[in-house]
C-alpha cells in the first residue's frame, strides 16, 4: 500500500509538448511512495479558453472530471499545472456556490450514469508537498543538495489568483511555498518581483511580441536579483519562459538565458536522479552550464 | 503608531528622475495609507502631491502603488500592508503574522497585487529599507500607479486611460425609441450590470495589467469591464454587434488571463467580465479573429479527443492558409522538433469521449 | 481668451446635467472641474433619488411637494418646491433613458424605497451606489456630446462687469497657468462646503468654492445657518451610512438595545426627517444612553441576502473603518455634518440676482430644502435644477452679446496667487483649517447656544487675519495642491463666517437649526430667509428675504 493516493490529472501539455514534466512527476511520486491514479477518461480543464466561449461547458467538463475521481473513491486530485489547478478550482467553486450550476452539470452527467456530489478538491503538487508531506520531510530526503544554485520561483498566475478560489493557503502577493521548497532542496531562493506575474503564454498566438516582452520583463527582474535559473509549477509558463527567452534579446529588457526547471525535475535532482532521466535536455534554454557548476552534471 | 513611509517623489520643475524620500510619521493606529500621506502633507511637507477626494473608496482618486501592490490608498490600512510584507515593506517570500489592531484589518478582500512595470520607477525591492531605530512598526513604500506617465510625485496623467474608455463608446445607444416611461428591465437583467456599475474608474486594474505595461494598444481591463461588457449586456442597448466589433478591434483578445485585475477594490472582477465579453463577441458572430478562432479550435479539439491538441491549435488559430503567420512560428516549431518536444500530431481520444460530446451538446444549448 | 456661451463651474451631478442640457440645445459649453468629473462627491451619494413615479404606491407630485415643504420646516419656497416635485418623474425617466442603472421591481419598472419624511416609497435607487450610477450616466452623456471639459482647472474668482456675470478666472492645476475663461452665462455647480467642519461626511473637495466666489462678487448667500447633520455616520472617519438602510428597515438602537426613535417620532420612528432623528440621537447620547459617543444602526434582522443586495457598499465601508460586519453586529454611528441647505441665492430657474450667473445643486439655495432637506431630494435637485438653470442660461445667452470680462480681475488674481506663493508669514494651511473646523463643530453643531456661536465668530475673524499670513511649502507651478488647498481654505472661511452669523441672528429653532435658548419655531418673527452679503474686510451684512408660500400654511411638524 502506497503512503498516499491521489487522483492524478497531468493536464494536456504535460502529455503533449512537456512530457518531461509528467515523467519527472512520476519519478518524484515513486520516491515519495505516492500512488498516482491517473484520471484516464478526464478531459482538458478548458483553461481560460473555454471560459471565453461557454462558461457552462467549462463547469460541466470539469464536473465530469470530478465525477471520475469520485467514482474511484478519490477526494484529492493532484495537478502539476497552475492553469489546470486554477480553472478546475474555479469550476468547482462555481459548482459549489450555485445550486443551479451543480444541477445543470449533474443533469448532463446523469445521461451517462455519472454524478458529482461536490467532494473533490483540486490541489497543485506544490501544495500537496507542503501540506501532506511537509517541507521539513522533503529536506530530509535530499541526497544531493542543490548547493550553490540561485533559483527564482515562477508561480504561475492561476495558483495565486483570483484569491477567492485559488486559495493557495498563503498570501498570494507575497507567497513563499516555492521558495521554501527551493531552500529545502539546498539551493538559494531568489526573490524578485516578477515571480507572481504573468508569463504571457495565453496570448502568444494573439501577439507573440507581447509574450516575448512579458517573458523578457519577468526574466530580467529575476536576472537582476541574481537568479541563475528558474523553477515553475506550470508547464505553460515553462513553455513561454523556456522558448521565448532567446527572443527576449530583442526587447528593452536585454538578454536572459535562465534555464527553466519544472518543479518535480528540481526535486528529483535533489533526490539524486540524473538530469537526463528527467528530460531536462529537452528544454530549449540550455541547463547544462547551471547543472555543471552545481556539480550535478 | 510610528510608521516609516518611503514615498517616491518627482517634481518635474526640479528633478531629472524620481527619487525616494523617507518620512517617519506618528499616525493613529488603524490609519490608512492615505491618512498617513495627508498627515505628511499637513504637517511635514505641503509640496507632497497626490490626488484624493472622498476618502471612502468611491471617487477613485487615490490609486497608487503601496509596497508594490496597487490599490486605493484610502482603502488600504497600513497594518494590512505590514501583515503582508513584514516590517521591511518588501516582498520577501516569508510568512508574516497578521499585525492587527482591530478586527477590521482581518478583512481586506481587495487591495492590489504585485505588478511593477517598466517606465514607472518604483522603489524596487533592491532598495534596502531604512532603519527606524526599531521604534516604527514598519515601512510602507508608496509610489504612483503604473502604466501611466508621472505628472508629479504620486500624480499620474490619466489621459490615455480615459481615451481607451472612450474608444469603446461609453454611452447607451438606445435599441428602441424611448417609451413614455422607463424602459422595462427585469431585476435579473439589471443584475448583469451590477458588477460593472460598481467600477469607479480608479485605474487599479489598468495599473496592474502586465499586458498594458508592454503594449499600449491593449484597451485594458477597466474599459472592457466598465464600458465594453456593461453596454454589451444592457438590454436597452441597440449596438451590440457594433460594440462587439469595436471591442475586438481594441484588442479584447490581448487579455493574458493573468487575473491580476482580480484585485479590484470594488469587486468588479474585470477578469470575469473580460471573459464574458469574449463570450458575447463570439455570440455576436465576431469570430474572424485570432482570439475567437483560438477559443473555437481549442473547444473543437476537446470535443474530438478530450484533449487540447497543441498541434491542431496553432494552425487552427492562425489559419491553415496563413502562411506568414505560420512561418513566424516555424522556427520555434523546428526547435521543439529537434529537442523532441513536438506535440503529437494526433491525440488518441480519451475513453468514453462520447460523454464529452454529450456535454458539449448540453452546454451549447444554454446561453451563458 | 478662452470663451464659451455657457461655462459650467463644477463637474458633479448638477454641473454635468447643466452641461449636457446646454450641449443638447446646441450651445458652446465648457465645463470646468477641479477634479475629474467622475471623482466628484456626487458619486458618494448612496441611498437614492426621489420622484413620485408611483411605481409601488399611488404617490403624487403634490404629496412629494408637501413632504418637502414639511421637511423644510416651512421655510422652503413653495413655488420652487412645486416645480421641483413636478419635474421629478421626468427627470428620473430621462436618466433611465440615458442608460442609468436602477434597481428594478419584478415587473421591470424602477424600484422605489421608503425614505425619511416621505409619505410614500418614493426613492429610486441603485442598491446603495445611486449617486455613482447617475454621475457615470451623465459623464457618458458628456462624452457622447463631446462637452469641452477643463479637467483639473480650479476656478478662483467670478468676473462681474457692470453688474453682469462674464466668466471666471481659473488656475490650470496641471501646469499652473492662470487664465480668464469668458462666458455669456456662468453656472456654479460646485457642491457643498462640508470641509468647514472638522468632521463631515463630505469629501475633501467639498470646500464651498462656488458659494464663496459668488458671494465675493456680490451675490447673496441664503440661509447659510441651516446645516444638515446626517443621523448615521461612522464616528472614526465621518463616512456616511445611507438613509436607505433605515428605508430598508434598519433600526436605531441605544446602549440599552432600545429602539428609541418612537419616543421622538411616534409615527415615523427611524424614518422621521433627518433633523429630528439626529437630534434624537444626540439627546440619547447626551443623556448617557450612548456608547463612546455613538448609538447603533442595526441591520441584523434584514438578513445577509438583503444587505448584500441592497446595501453592500455601506456594509463594506463599516467593515473597513470599524471592523464590524453589519450582517452580524450593530454598527456604532453618530450624527455627522452632511449637507448645506443654504447657498447661493437663486430663483426657481437657477438664476442669481446677478444677470448671467446661475447656480444649481448643493451650492445653490433655490430654496427647496428650507431648514431641512429630505433624503433623496439632493440628487433630485441636481438633476432638476441642473437642467433648468442650463435652459434659462441658454435663453439668456441667446439674448445678449458676449459681455466684457472684468478688466482687472485676471491680473489681480494672478498677483493674489503670486503673493500667496511668495508669502513667508509662517501660518500653515492645516492649522488654520483645523481651528476653523473645530470652531464650526462647537458653534454650528446640532445644538447651538449664542455664547458658543459668538466664540466661533470671533475665532473665524481671527483666522481670517491669520489666513493672510499663510505660507506654502510648495512654490512650484505644476500640480500645486498646497496652493489649491490654501485657496479652498479661503473659500471655507467665508462659508464659516456667514453660517455662524446666520446662526447667531436666527433666534428660533427650525429644521436643522436648533437654538437651546429659543427651542421653538417662531413663524411670526422668523419665517423668512437669511440673506448674507459680502463686505470686504468686514462682517457680512445680514438681511431678510421673504418666503414664498403657495398653498401650505405652516403647521406643527410631527413625524
Amino acid at each position: 500500500m502506497a503512503l498516499k493516493q491521489y487522483g492524478y490529472f497531468p493536464g494536456c501539455v504535460a502529455q503533449e509538448s512537456c512530457k518531461e514534466l509528467d515523467l519527472a512527476t512520476h519519478v518524484v511520486a515513486e520516491k515519495l511512495d505516492w500512488e498516482l491514479i491517473k484520471l484516464d477518461a478526464a478531459s482538458c480543464c478548458g483553461a481560460s479558453v473555454v471560459n471565453d466561449m461557454n462558461r457552462h461547458l467549462a463547469r460541466m467538463l470539469n464536473a465530469r472530471t470530478f465525477a471520475e475521481a469520485e467514482a474511484l473513491g478519490l477526494e484529492t486530485v493532484l495537478t502539476i499545472c497552475s492553469t489546470c489547478t486554477g480553472h478546475m478550482r474555479q469550476a468547482n467553486h462555481e459548482l459549489l456556490h450555485n445550486e443551479r450550476y451543480m444541477k445543470d452539470a449533474n443533469d448532463v452527467l446523469a445521461r451517462f450514469g455519472k454524478k458529482y456530489s461536490g467532494k473533490v478538491e483540486t490541489k497543485h503538487m506544490a501544495w500537496i508537498l507542503r501540506d501532506d508531506i511537509g517541507i521539513a520531510n522533503i529536506k530530509k530526503m535530499v541526497v544531493r543538495p542543490l548547493t550553490g544554485m540561485k533559483i527564482g520561483a515562477f508561480y504561475g498566475c492561476h495558483v495565486l489568483r483570483p484569491e477567492e478560489y485559488a486559495a493557495s493557503g498563503e498570501d498570494p502577493r507575497n507567497p513563499h511555498n516555492m521558495e521554501d521548497l527551493i531552500l529545502a532542496l539546498g539551493a538559494e531562493p531568489i526573490v524578485y518581483e516578477g515571480r507572481t506575474r504573468c508569463c504571457g503564454f495565453h496570448i502568444q498566438l494573439e501577439k507573440e511580441e507581447v509574450t516575448v516582452n512579458m517573458v523578457g520583463q519577468n526574466m530580467a527582474m529575476a536576472r537582476d536579483q541574481g537568479a541563475e535559473s528558474i523553477v515553475t509549477g506550470c508547464p505553460l509558463c515553462h513553455l513561454a519562459l523556456d522558448a521565448y527567452q532567446t527572443k527576449s534579446l530583442d526587447t528593452a529588457f536585454g538578454k536572459t538565458d535562465l534555464p527553466v526547471f519544472h518543479l518535480p525535475q528540481l526535486i528529483a535532482l535533489a533526490f539524486g536522479v540524473a538530469p537526463e532521466k528527467l528530460g531536462i535536455q529537452k528544454h530549449l534554454t540550455d541547463a547544462s552550464k547551471v547543472l555543471v557548476s552545481a556539480g550535478i552534471a | 503608531m510610528l510608521v516609516n513611509l518611503e514615498v517616491q517623489r518627482f517634481n518635474p520643475e526640479q528633478d531629472a528622475a524620481p527619487h525616494v524620500e523617507s518620512f517617519e510619521v506618528d499616525v493613529p493606529d488603524g490609519s490608512t495609507v492615505l491618512e498617513a500621506l495627508m498627515h505628511i502633507k499637513d504637517e511635514r511637507d505641503g509640496s507632497l502631491s497626490f490626488r484624493r477626494s472622498c476618502r471612502s473608496a468611491i471617487c477613485g482618486s487615490c490609486t497608487m502603488s503601496m509596497n508594490g501592490l496597487d490599490g486605493l490608498a484610502c482603502k488600504t490600512p497600513i497594518r494590512q500592508l505590514l501583515s503582508q510584507f513584514g516590517e521591511s515593506g518588501v516582498a520577501d517570500a516569508k510568512p508574516h503574522e497578521t499585525i492587527s489592531s482591530h478586527a477590521g484589518q482581518a478583512h481586506f478582500g481587495a487591495a492590489a497585487t504585485a505588478a511593477p512595470v517598466a517606465g514607472a520607477a518604483v522603489p524596487s525591492s533592491s532598495v534596502a529599507p531604512k532603519t527606524t531605530n526599531g521604534k516604527s512598526v514598519g515601512t510602507v513604500r508608496v509610489g504612483p500607479m503604473h502604466n501611466l506617465p508621472i505628472v508629479k510625485d504620486l500624480v499620474v496623467d490619466m489621459t490615455r486611460f480615459w481615451e481607451k474608455n472612450k474608444s469603446l463608446k461609453p454611452w447607451l445607444v438606445p435599441k428602441n425609441a424611448p417609451p413614455a416611461r422607463e424602459y422595462p428591465q427585469s431585476p435579473e437583467e439589471m443584475e448583469r450590470l451590477w458588477r460593472p456599475a460598481n467600477c469607479i474608474f480608479c485605474g487599479t486594474c489598468y495599473s496592474l495589467c502586465p499586458v498594458v505595461s508592454v503594449d499600449d494598444t491593449f484597451v485594458g481591463p477597466a474599459a472592457i469591464a466598465r464600458v465594453g461588457y456593461r453596454f454589451l449586456e444592457d438590454t436597452r442597448d441597440g449596438a451590440r454587434k457594433e460594440r462587439a466589433e469595436t471591442i475586438v478591434e481594441q484588442n479584447l483578445w490581448l487579455c493574458a488571463h493573468c487575473y491580476a485585475c482580480s484585485y479590484c477594490p470594488k469587486h468588479v472582477d474585470p477578469h470575469e467580465l473580460i471573459a464574458l465579453s469574449c463570450v458575447a463577441t463570439i455570440e455576436e458572430g465576431v469570430t474572424d479573429n485570432t482570439g475567437a478562432r483560438h477559443a473555437m479550435v481549442v473547444a473543437d479539439t476537446i470535443k474530438k479527443t478530450g484533449f487540447l491538441e497543441e498541434s491542431q491549435v496553432i494552425p487552427g488559430t492562425l489559419g491553415y492558409f496563413n502562411l506568414i503567420g505560420l512561418s513566424s512560428v516555424m522556427p520555434l516549431g523546428l526547435r521543439l522538433l529537434l529537442k523532441g518536444k513536438m506535440p503529437p500530431l494526433l491525440m488518441r481520444p480519451v475513453p468514453r469521449v462520447t460523454e464529452i460530446r454529450e456535454i458539449f451538446k448540453a452546454a451549447e444549448a444554454k446561453r451563458y | 481668451m478662452l470663451q464659451h456661451d455657457i461655462l459650467v463651474v463644477g463637474g458633479g451631478l448638477a454641473g454635468m446635467r447643466a452641461a449636457v442640457e446646454a450641449a443638447e440645445l446646441g450651445l458652446d459649453v465648457g465645463m470646468l472641474s477641479k477634479i475629474h468629473p467622475v471623482r466628484s462627491h456626487s458619486g458618494a451619494a448612496q441611498g437614492g433619488i426621489n420622484a413620485a413615479l408611483g411605481n409601488r404606491e399611488d404617490d403624487t407630485t403634490d404629496a412629494h411637494a408637501f413632504d418637502t415643504v414639511k421637511g423644510s420646516d416651512y421655510i422652503g419656497d413653495q413655488d420652487a418646491i412645486e416645480l421641483f416635485a413636478e419635474e421629478a418623474p421626468q427627470a428620473i425617466i430621462w436618466l433611465e433613458h440615458m442608460g442609468c442603472i436602477f434597481s428594478r421591481m419584478d415587473d421591470g419598472r424602477i424600484a422605489q424605497r421608503p425614505f425619511g419624511g416621505a409619505s410614500f416609497p418614493r426613492t429610486c435607487y441603485c442598491a446603495d451606489v445611486t449617486g455613482l450610477v447617475i454621475l457615470h450616466t451623465l459623464w457618458e452623456q458628456c462624452q457622447r456630446l463631446n462637452v469641452k471639459v477643463y479637467e483639473e482647472w480650479f476656478a478662483t474668482a467670478l468676473s462681474v462687469q457692470t453688474g453682469v456675470g462674464s466668466g471666471v478666472v481659473a488656475l490650470n492645476v496641471t501646469d499652473g497657468t492662470i487664465e480668464a475663461i469668458r462666458a455669456k452665462a456662468t453656472i456654479f455647480a460646485t457642491g457643498g462646503a462640508g470641509r468647514s467642519f472638522y468632521k463631515t461626511t463630505n469629501g475633501l473637495s467639498s470646500t464651498g468654492d462656488g458659494m464663496s466666489m459668488a458671494y465675493r462678487a456680490g451675490i447673496p448667500l441664503l440661509d447659510m445657518e441651516f446645516v444638515q447633520f446626517h443621523p448615521t455616520t461612522l464616528k472614526s472617519n465621518g463616512v456616511l451610512m445611507t438613509e436607505g438602510a433605515r428605508g430598508e428597515g434598519a433600526y436605531l438602537i441605544n446602549a440599552l438595545g432600545e429602539r428609541f426613535m418612537f419616543k421622538y417620532a411616534p409615527t415615523k420612528g427611524e424614518l422621521a426627517s433627518r433633523d429630528v432623528v439626529s437630534r434624537a440621537e444626540q439627546t440619547e447620547i447626551n443623556e448617557g444612553r450612548g456608547v463612546d459617543g455613538c448609538v447603533f444602526l442595526d441591520l441584523r434582522h434584514l438578513g445577509k441576502q438583503k444587505i448584500m443586495e441592497r446595501l453592500p457598499q455601506i456594509r463594506e465601508l463599516a467593515l473597513d473603518a470599524t471592523g464590524i460586519d453589519a450582517i452580524d453586529e450593530p454598527v456604532p454611528i453618530t450624527p455627522g455634518m452632511h449637507y448645506w441647505m443654504g447657498g447661493i441665492q437663486t430663483d426657481k430657474h437657477g438664476a442669481t440676482p446677478v444677470p448671467g450667473v446661475y447656480a444649481a445643486g448643493e451650492c445653490a439655495c433655490v430654496s427647496v430644502h428650507g431648514a431641512n432637506r429630505l433624503g433623496g431630494n439632493s440628487l433630485l435637485e441636481t438633476i432638476v435644477f441642473g437642467k433648468l438653470s442650463a435652459r434659462h442660461a441658454a435663453d439668456y445667452a441667446a439674448r445678449i452679446s458676449a459681455p466684457d470680462f472684468n478688466a482687472n480681475l485676471l491680473e489681480s488674481e494672478r498677483s493674489r496667487i503670486g503673493a500667496m506663493l511668495a508669502n513667508k508669514g509662517g501660518e500653515r494651511v492645516n492649522v488654520v483649517r483645523d481651528e476653523m473646523g473645530k470652531a464650526m463643530m462647537e458653534g454650528a453643531g446640532i445644538y447651538r447656544l449664542p455664547a458658543t456661536i459668538q466664540v466661533g465668530i470671533n475665532r473665524i475673524r481671527e483666522l481670517k487675519q491669520r489666513y493672510k499670513q499663510i505660507s506654502l511649502d510648495d512654490k512650484g507651478r505644476v500640480f500645486n495642491t498646497d496652493l489649491t488647498g490654501a485657496l479652498e481654505l479661503g473659500f471655507l472661511l467665508d462659508v464659516a463666517e456667514t453660517t455662524l452669523a446666520g446662526a447667531l441672528r436666527r433666534e428660533e429653532s427650525r429644521g436643522a437649526h436648533t437654538r437651546l435658548d429659543f427651542p421653538d419655531r417662531d413663524d411670526e418673527k422668523w419665517m423668512k430667509h437669511t440673506q448674507a452679503r459680502y463686505r470686504p474686510d468686514a462682517d457680512p451684512e445680514l438681511g431678510d428675504k421673504q418666503v414664498t408660500v403657495t398653498k401650505w400654511q405652516p403647521q406643527a411638524r410631527v413625524y
